[in-house]
């Protein structure tokens, strides 16, 4: 009972961390200026986008268009595009220093002599998956204000296709929200976290591959990447998008078994 | 009661072994020192100890369960050599954070009683990069006093601080000690001496000796005297001297026999002041550092 009392602590510590502290702060603003372009230059303009899908099908890919082309509000059809692509890399360089910086300053011991190891890891990644629904969410309002100010009449559209989004996302990150968990723990630095991530996905990337290309069973380990079922659920606009859920949530689950093994092994 | 044991304990770094083979046994009590030279393996110990690493091999328990274990988070605390608070969020915000975490009851009161203890009761809203190394040692100290645990390591406590700071600290652990038995690792053998009564020492990973720092006193006596270079010849007059050294330190270290001659160190006085010879500072015993390191050990 106190491991998850001390679980949730600290993972509102970590949404007091990105919403009141000066670096969460900052952090949020950068997110914010760049949401903000994505926000006018794409989003804003997106139902002229959709129907001029034939000039820039060639950009995206015909398909994708004409899956944006099948969402009520046309604005969100861009948002779960944009968002299916841009936050996962967000979530990696966000979630990178998980625990990395506090081991090095010896933070990490100090919590651990208060609390379990598995509450402290376990605490992070809550936190960290916090932040992002807040995030999130605060992107769709965002749209949703988009969508309102040009059609007042698409706001009850808005808001299903905002909670639809806000859902699928959310599955979507944790797994990448879970790697980068197990990756901090080996790093000393959320930019070293960052590196670790890179070289491992890239010699993954490559050693399936190569394995592919001589055994084509090896092309189901794919599926051990987060985001491997991206492609698949990029073309949904319904809740049928679930049945796309196992992968993402066994992903998550080895990842958090494995950091939390880690977590119990590693020195502080 | 037994609070901490320690099993054929070792502890390696790749191909340095940090720690060979300690077996100990702490009991809750007065103060105990924890003393060695640079690389003894105190630290290594006290992390052990501390939960925050595993031993290579050997086992360490803490109140009957093992290091790290969760069930003794409310009884041991650790002040570690190297740490240091979230530069983000305020002291009073992190000593709220450790004492909710530690289960403790009216967590407010208990950071305001921790802070006031050390001193520090005007920081609650300050950052701990706002502090000076003294205050930071102090603050340190005070997440150990949360929710009053049954031991308290203090690796280094008072390392590279200014006197009145380490003066605080050392009046701090004797004011607790009554309540909690501190481990207190230190390269100043003076300070421990003060308010340790037991010493565990540690050389090259290994533990040399555990005990009383007044044991050997029994049968041969020893003063320390701090005195003028003349007075080794007075001094050597005195009936029931035994042997007579003196250190860098311009003290003479006396060797009598404390059966025959109990009264020797009213004798040595008298013929000081006989001979006019003003002493600086009079210590019942050996220094800590004069058993340690003149004689090889305790």
């Amino acid at each position: 009972m106190q491991t998850l009392r001390n679980t949730f602590l600290i993972a509102a510590t970590e949404l007091t961390r990105a919403l009141i502290t000066r670096r969460g702060l900052v952090s949020l603003f950068a997110f914010g200026l760049i949401w903000l372009l994505i926000l006018t230059t794409i989003i804003r303009p997106a139902p002229m986008l959709v129907q001029n899908g034939a000039s820039i099908g060639s950009m995206l890919g015909s398909e994708t268009i004409l899956s944006i082309a099948r969402w009520q509000v046309a604005e969100f059809g861009v948002h779960w595009f944009i968002g299916l692509y841009v936050f996962p890399i967000c979530c990696i360089f966000y979630a990178a220093d998980q625990t990395a910086s506090d081991k090095v300053r010896g933070t990490l011991k100090l919590l651990t002599l208060h609390t379990s190891r598995s509450s402290l890891f376990l605490g992070r990644f809550l936190g960290m998956m916090a932040v992002q629904a807040v995030v999130i969410a605060l992107t769709l309002l965002s749209t949703l204000v988009v969508a309102a100010m040009r059609d007042p009449t698409l706001i009850t559209g808005s808001v299903s296709n905002a909670v639809f989004i806000w859902v699928n996302l959310m599955i979507v990150l944790a797994p990448y929200t879970a790697l980068m968990a197990v990756i901090s723990l080996f790093a000393k630095s959320g930019m070293q976290a960052m590196t670790y991530a890179s070289i491992l996905w890239i010699v993954l990337l490559f050693g399936i591959y190569w394995l592919s290309s001589r055994f084509p069973e090896a092309q189901l380990l794919k599926s051990i990447f987060p985001g491997s079922q991206v492609s698949t659920l990029v073309k949904h606009h319904d809740w049928s998008s679930l049945g796309t859920v196992l992968t993402p949530a066994i992903q998550t689950l080895v990842f958090l078994t494995l950091g939390l093994f880690i977590m119990h092994k590693v020195d502080l | 009661m037994e609070l901490i044991k320690c099993e054929k304990l070792s502890k390696r770094y790749s191909k340095l072994r940090a720690l060979d083979n300690v077996d100990l046994s702490i009991d809750s009590g007065k103060p105990i020192a924890l003393v060695g030279p640079n690389g003894a393996g105190k630290t290594t110990l006290m992390s052990l100890i501390g939960g925050f690493i595993r031993p290579s091999t050997g086992s360490v328990t803490v109140c009957g369960a093992p290091a790290g274990h969760s069930s003794i988070k409310s009884k041991l605390s650790v002040l570690p050599q190297d740490a240091q608070f979230d530069p983000n969020f305020s002291i009073g915000s992190q000593l709220t954070l450790y004492a909710n975490l530690r289960g403790v009851k009216n967590a407010d009161h208990e950071v305001t009683r921790a802070l006031e203890l050390v001193q520090l009761q005007d920081r609650f809203k300050s950052k701990s990069t706002e502090l000076s190394h003294g205050m930071g040692k102090r603050l340190l100290i005070a997440q150990t006093l949360l929710g009053n645990p049954e031991i308290i390591l203090l690796d280094e406590p008072t390392a590279g601080i200014d006197p009145p700071n380490a003066k605080l600290i050392r009046d701090l652990i004797a004011a607790e000690s009554s309540n909690t038995t501190f481990v207190v690792s230190s390269h100043n053998l003076d300070e421990l001496e003060k308010v340790c009564d037991t010493v565990i020492h540690l050389a090259d990973g290994k533990l040399v000796s555990q005990g009383s720092i007044a044991d050997e006193e029994s049968e041969q006596g020893f003063l320390t005297l701090q005195a003028d270079f003349d007075a080794g010849q007075t001094i050597e007059s005195v009936a029931g001297l035994i042997r007579l050294g003196q250190n860098q330190h311009n003290e003479f270290i006396i060797e009598f026999d404390a059966i025959n001659h109990p009264q020797f160190h009213i004798a040595m006085l008298q013929k000081l002041a006989d001979n006019n010879i003003r002493y600086k500072r009079l210590i019942n015993g050996r220094t800590l550092e004069e058993k340690m390191y003149s004689q090889g050990k305790l």
